[in-house]
């Protein structure tokens, strides 16, 4: 494709096969970037009820960046801390050298959860070896280390929402909050051409704690693509969370012990404000909820030092100089422990309530409380996480006896959810590998085209304009001034020239009116057939050849060509160029008009 | 483009209640909305009659920008809208949103409780004002209107300070608040993108001082503290409850605890109130503290002090050496004065005044040297302890404002909080060693700036992409000839260079609110300017005439041609001692397809590259032949490199 067409157009590729764990190529303009960098965790196609604790065929799936020349992009945006887990895999191991962005608690949430995963992942503790297989670039690879974190989250660029940030070469990217989790962001990528918009899991819902959607990104856009869906729930969230609560407080009154799996930040932060509140409203004032995880602490102080990426609501407290997050307070009062290693918890009186990962139950210090627990019925395993979700089904309890009750905490907007309020031209859909292709959603916008994307494949998004950012000397304008109002009073247009200067930036320097146009005013030029007739045999016999806007002449050892205005010679004798020169200038000089 | 008017209605030539009114494009803002800690009279506040004689602050002011939560910075803020009626936007970052109220009050009970004044703002009033706050985050982009944008940046003073840059469409104007160009103990230094504002409003409380190391200064420091109570004297610190307040103590800790004859035997108390909400707010907003406090905060905190106690009033009566740090810091009113007056008559105490006094204020009075001083109505009393003076606050110096202009590259800069001699100094020297205009207003004297007179001022357009091609093929075609194999990615930097002044024809397109647009010429439309290019094809024998005896080897490589070239390129250099001679190195391609590299010559004095130049490359059919391009206006350049040509090739 020539640079002509691909300056007017956006091309994007879907780097996973899964949107769940997003990863996508986007060139915008030119300019490449890819958007999000998930570690997408595969579990053995087994039921937790029967499969061994230490299964060890656990998958991660770095995205295929070998689709692309991943040393070409220019630039990553990240969305929220879940989809930032494959990034030391690019930063360390691939030729990539551009900048990437994200947010302050992206950015400090992602590196906690790598380290979670290297906590997890790297060394298994039931059978000794690093049997967690990742795969990169299409070889088993290792974890990378603490030190590939380190040096990955250092090369990250901090942004704020609504922070707007110049690339260049006419792009500008701007953050958005996405209500998801805090600094959980919608990426728009904007020129004077185009916009596009990239979302990942984006929320409305009045349960949580980070700051509210921004609508923006649901205005008209060129392209918007979305990747991590909701699904929608079959029953209300809240009756879900009230049915959750019920069960819980009754297993705790019969003596039972609560399980958790979770990630260590995110909605667990949500849960433990809504569990520790309910506890209380039950009379269970007492009662102790535990987090077991090496990164619970800092994430637990983490979260109360990022007011600023909060609801209104949240934000409240901070200007009463409270913890804007419950859990703040929970821990100063001792309601509320974290824990390095799954043992300590037993220092505590039961029955207990335990937070711990990794939320699949494949991997992690959640095996440890699984081993002694799930053969008590009196025990409840509480699943809320929407990602790695452990295959629990029903009627297969005869190995796990445990009870089990789904609480997803699916505050995401589904597919209907946001074909309903989005005014995009396009809304692109990465699709997961094997699926069909989905209907049209029926809320679609008028005029909105549905375009789903299944796994490395590329789309193309054809952009309506095409023009290029310049500035205009201020003193140019002044003196055309009088002539561009009165022009524009009678509705003309004001042909310029003058010179297009490209140093770091496009500047236009306006030399000359042509006038305000007049269509019936153009020029003759001089034809093929006066020249050569005016050159006689003076060069030799010449042929004609027509091409588009203009003509070819050619005499044994010279050539004419003319294109509009354009004349140019070829040759390989200087005298005889010289000659024809003279007499094209004398024809552009004094045109011979047409009779 | 219109002018940018600016009228400080506080802290023209002066510390004290900042007042700053900036009028562009249409707009009114007001910086800061601070109160005079020197006047308990009306002059205590801005003259907000400049604004509106009838009270019409609503339409006559379209936001109002806190920059930190100093008094002389906010402390008029519930007068201006709680009294005055102000209820347009206020903004300011969320610390200072946090922080302001406390200090607000705090300022009012030692008004109305102790001084018994009247005709003050109350507790409902600050409540109602901070609820008209809208809180911002660093680097984000707030759009006040359509057309009014503003964004904070870090400004290291206290906890939260910003410095903001206002837009209106191609104007703008940075005003710096308070701002420290040095990293300290528990903040990090100012920042600011290069982003060349019309105007910078620069604070220059320290416009003459250049101070030397920190590290000497905080040697310094704390020695004269350890050699007052090894001699069994009191040390008082007169000090904001926040900001400085915490780098002290943060010091004081880090000393005690490293010195044994100090650690657990000399006591050291802060005074309370405020102090422990204050440290409540600098756990919650640690992200806006320096990275070293920021990644330790979750193990140890460094606001939780080991060696410094809450001051209890009956301390000031104990024997015995001790440190007080107490608020305020000017020794105007509050705990500071009241430990001042019972330590000031011995002289083995010692009074540290680590920040800027105003005029007028006790402080003011005790660093001018003052042996007697009248505290109140009923007060008078004899100093007699040691007096020091350190320059602890996080202002920037002389050479922080200069790093700050250097950084963000403004037109114009304006002087404001600082004292009129040392400004007038600063004055001139930022206009003869920078050569930017400056300006230093008194309150209430109003400057212009950024109109007309700017020659390099533009605006913004948008050209078709149609037009730039056209243009760029123009010269790229015929000039070069360079994209003959329509290579894919453009033209490559060294091409950019050589079309960098391309012409075009364009219509104009003006519309309002929106960039003039520069699209395609009317078809068929010709601007009776024609241009003539000429290439002319030398065919050469690369063995006998350009690489003499070479081996041949050298020649079948694969970039053969591009070597006769490189070596034409040498023969042209000494021949045409006057010309510029430039070779341009196509990127190697895997494509196989062949390329050949640029020779450019030119011949202008000024080295840039126009149209007046030549360009030698290999031609593609024969591989032997080379091509001479040039435009009308090179014939003489293109003379002599043909007759050099000539010359070699025979």
């Amino acid at each position: 494709m020539s640079a002509t067409e691909r300056r007017q157009c956006a091309e994007i590729i879907s780097l996973s096969k899964n949107p769940q764990f997003p990863c996508l190529y986007l060139e915008f303009q030119h300019v490449p970037f890819l958007l999000d960098c998930a570690l997408e965790f595969l579990r053995p196609p087994t039921s937790v009820h029967n499969a061994p604790i230490a299964d060890a065929s656990v998958k991660l799936i770095v995205p295929r960046v070998s689709e692309i020349s991943i040393e070409q992009v220019d630039f990553i945006l990240i969305t929220n801390s879940y989809n930032i887990l494959a990034l030391p895999f690019i930063t360390e191991y691939t030729a990539f050298k551009g900048r990437i962005f994200a947010t302050e608690p992206t950015v400090e949430f992602g590196r906690l959860l790598m380290e979670e995963m290297v906590g997890n992942l790297s060394r298994d503790p039931y059978t000794g070896v690093a049997n967690y297989l990742v795969h990169f670039e299409k070889e088993v690879h290792p974890l990378y280390s603490l030190h590939d974190i380190e040096s990955c989250i250092s090369k990250i660029e901090r942004v704020h929402y609504s922070e707007y940030l110049d690339l260049g070469g006419d792009v500008e990217i701007v953050a958005r909050s996405s209500g998801f989790c805090l600094g959980g962001a919608n990426w728009m990528i904007k020129s004077p051409n185009a916009t596009v918009t990239y979302m990942a899991a984006s929320s409305n819902s009045r349960i949580g704690h980070s700051t509210v959607i921004d609508v923006v990104p649901f205005s008209k856009t060129d392209a918007t693509i979305v990747a991590q869906l909701g699904t929608a729930p079959s029953r209300p969230l809240g009756d879900m969370i009230t049915n959750m609560l019920n069960i819980l407080v009754k297993t705790l009154e019969q003596g039972g012990n609560v399980l958790l799996p979770v990630n260590p930040c995110g909605t667990m932060f949500e849960l433990i404000a809504i569990i520790s509140e309910y506890l209380r409203s039950c009379g269970l004032v007492t009662t102790p909820i535990h987090i077991v995880s090496s990164i619970a602490k800092r994430s637990l102080h983490l979260a109360n030092i990022q007011g600023e990426w909060m609801s209104l609501e949240k934000q409240a407290n901070l200007y009463e100089a409270r913890q804007p997050l419950i859990h703040g307070r929970l821990l100063e009062d001792k309601l509320l422990f974290h824990h390095d290693f799954s043992a300590s918890v037993y220092q505590y009186r039961g029955p207990y309530i335990v937070f711990v990962g990794h939320p699949s139950l494949q991997a992690g210090q959640v095996r440890d409380f699984l081993n002694v627990w799930k053969n008590d019925p009196r025990n409840l395993m509480v699943v809320t996480e929407l990602l790695n979700v452990p295959p629990v089904k029903r009627g297969s309890a005869e190995i796990m006896k445990m009870q089990i009750c789904k609480c997803p905490m699916e505050t995401r907007l589904d597919l209907n959810e946001i074909a309903t309020r989005t005014n995009a031209k396009n809304l692109v859909i990465p699709l997961r590998a094997g699926v069909t292709i989905p209907e049209v959603p029926p809320t679609l916008q008028k005029g909105t085209m549905f375009t789903p994307l299944s796994p490395f494949q590329s789309t193309h998004i054809p952009f309506d304009r095409d023009f290029v950012r310049c500035s205009v000397m201020d003193q140019d304008l002044k003196d055309f001034a009088p002539i561009l109002l009165e022009a524009q009073s009678e509705h003309r247009s004001v042909v310029v020239s003058g010179n297009l200067l490209h140093q770091d930036k496009l500047t236009c320097q306006i030399r000359k009116i042509i006038a305000p146009f007049d269509a019936s005013a153009g020029r003759v030029r001089p034809t093929a057939e006066e020249i050569a007739a005016r050159c006689g045999g003076e060069f030799g016999s010449h042929t004609i050849h027509w091409i588009p806007n203009g003509y070819v002449i050619e005499w044994d050892t010279l050539r004419l060509s003319a294109h509009a205005d354009d004349f140019q010679i070829e040759g390989s004798d200087m005298g005889d160029m010289d000659r024809l020169r003279a007499l094209v200038v004398e024809f552009v000089k004094s045109p011979i008009q047409k009779t | 483009m219109s002018e940018i008017k600016v009228v400080p209605l506080g802290a023209g030539q002066d510390v004290g209640r900042s007042c700053i009114l900036v009028t562009m494009g249409g707009k009114n803002i007001m910086f800061d909305c601070g109160m005079h800690m020197g006047y308990s009279d009306h002059r205590r506040f801005p003259d907000f009659t400049y604004i509106s004689r009838s009270g019409a602050y609503d339409t006559n002011i379209d936001c109002v920008i806190i920059s930190h939560f100093h008094l002389d910075h906010c402390g008029a803020l519930p007068h201006f809208t709680e009294i005055c009626g102000y209820s347009g936007p206020i903004y300011m970052t969320y610390p200072t949103k946090a922080i302001c109220p406390i200090l607000l009050e705090d300022m009012r009970k030692v008004a109305v409780e102790r001084k018994g004044e009247t005709n003050f703002f109350t507790s409902d009033d600050i409540r109602n004002c901070m609820k008209k706050v809208i809180p911002i985050d660093l680097h984000q982009t707030v759009k006040v209107d359509e057309e009014l944008e503003i964004k904070a940046y870090y400004a290291g003073h206290v906890l939260g300070a910003a410095m903001f840059q206002v837009k209106v469409g191609n104007q703008s104007v940075v005003y710096t608040g308070d701002y420290n160009m040095t990293p300290d103990r528990h903040l990090g230094a100012a920042w600011i993108d290069r982003c060349r504002p019309d105007l910078l409003i620069t604070e220059t409380t320290y416009a003459t001082t250049v101070r030397g190391s920190k590290r000497a200064r905080e040697r310094d420091f704390l020695k004269k503290v350890h050699d007052c109570v090894r001699d069994g004297g009191k040390v008082l610190i007169p000090v904001f409850a926040l900001g400085r307040a915490q780098e002290l103590c943060i010091l004081i800790e880090a000393y005690w605890e490293r010195m044994d004859d100090l650690r657990g035997k000399i006591p050291v108390y802060f005074s309370a109130g405020l102090t422990e909400r204050a440290i409540e707010y600098y756990k919650l907003f640690i992200n806006w503290t320096n990275e070293k406090i920021r990644t330790t905060f979750v193990d140890r905190n460094m606001f939780d002090f080991k060696y410094i106690d809450t001051f209890q009033s009956h301390f000031v009566d104990e024997p015995g050496p001790m440190v007080v740090f107490a608020s305020p810091g000017m020794l105007h009113a509050g705990i500071s004065l009241q430990v001042f007056k019972k330590w000031c008559h011995d002289p083995k105490n010692m009074v540290i005044l680590p920040g800027y006094c105003v005029a007028g204020t006790v402080g003011a009075k005790v660093l001018a040297g003052e042996k007697q001083i009248q505290i109140d109505a009923h007060t008078r009393v004899n100093v007699n302890l040691q007096v020091k003076n350190l320059s602890f606050s996080a202002h920037a110096d002389a050479k922080g404002i200069m790093q700050l202009i250097k950084m963000c590259e403004p037109k114009n800069v304006m002087l404001v909080h600082g004292e009129k001699s040392k400004m007038k100094v600063l004055k001139r020297r930022l206009e003869s060693e920078m050569g930017v205009r400056t300006f230093d207003p008194a309150n209430g004297e109003a400057i212009w700036c950024g109109g007309g007179q700017d020659k390099e001022k533009t605006t913004d357009g948008l050209v078709s992409g149609q037009v730039l091609r056209t243009s760029w093929n123009t010269v790229r075609e015929s000039l070069l000839r360079w994209n003959e194999s329509g290579e894919p990615d453009g033209p490559s930097k060294a091409a950019h260079g050589a079309i960098g002044n391309s012409p075009f024809v364009g219509t104009v397109l003006q519309m309002p609110g929106q960039p003039l647009h520069i699209l395609p010429p009317p078809k068929g439309l010709s601007d009776g300017s024609h241009r003539l290019s000429y290439t002319l094809k030398k065919y050469v024998n690369p063995f006998g005439d350009i690489l003499g005896n070479d081996s041949s080897e050298d020649i079948f490589r694969s970039a053969s041609q591009n070597h006769i070239l490189s070596q034409l390129s040498t023969t042209l250099k000494e021949y045409l001692p006057g010309a510029q001679v430039q070779y341009l190195a196509r990127p190697s391609k895997p494509t196989g397809s062949f390329e050949s590299d640029v020779i450019l010559v030119h011949m202008d004095e000024d080295g840039s590259i126009s149209d007046r130049q030549v360009s030698l490359q290999m031609a593609a059919e024969p591989q032997s032949a080379i091509l001479v391009g040039w435009c009308d206006g090179a014939d003489d350049v293109a003379g002599r490199v043909v007759a050099v040509l000539n010359c070699v090739v025979k």
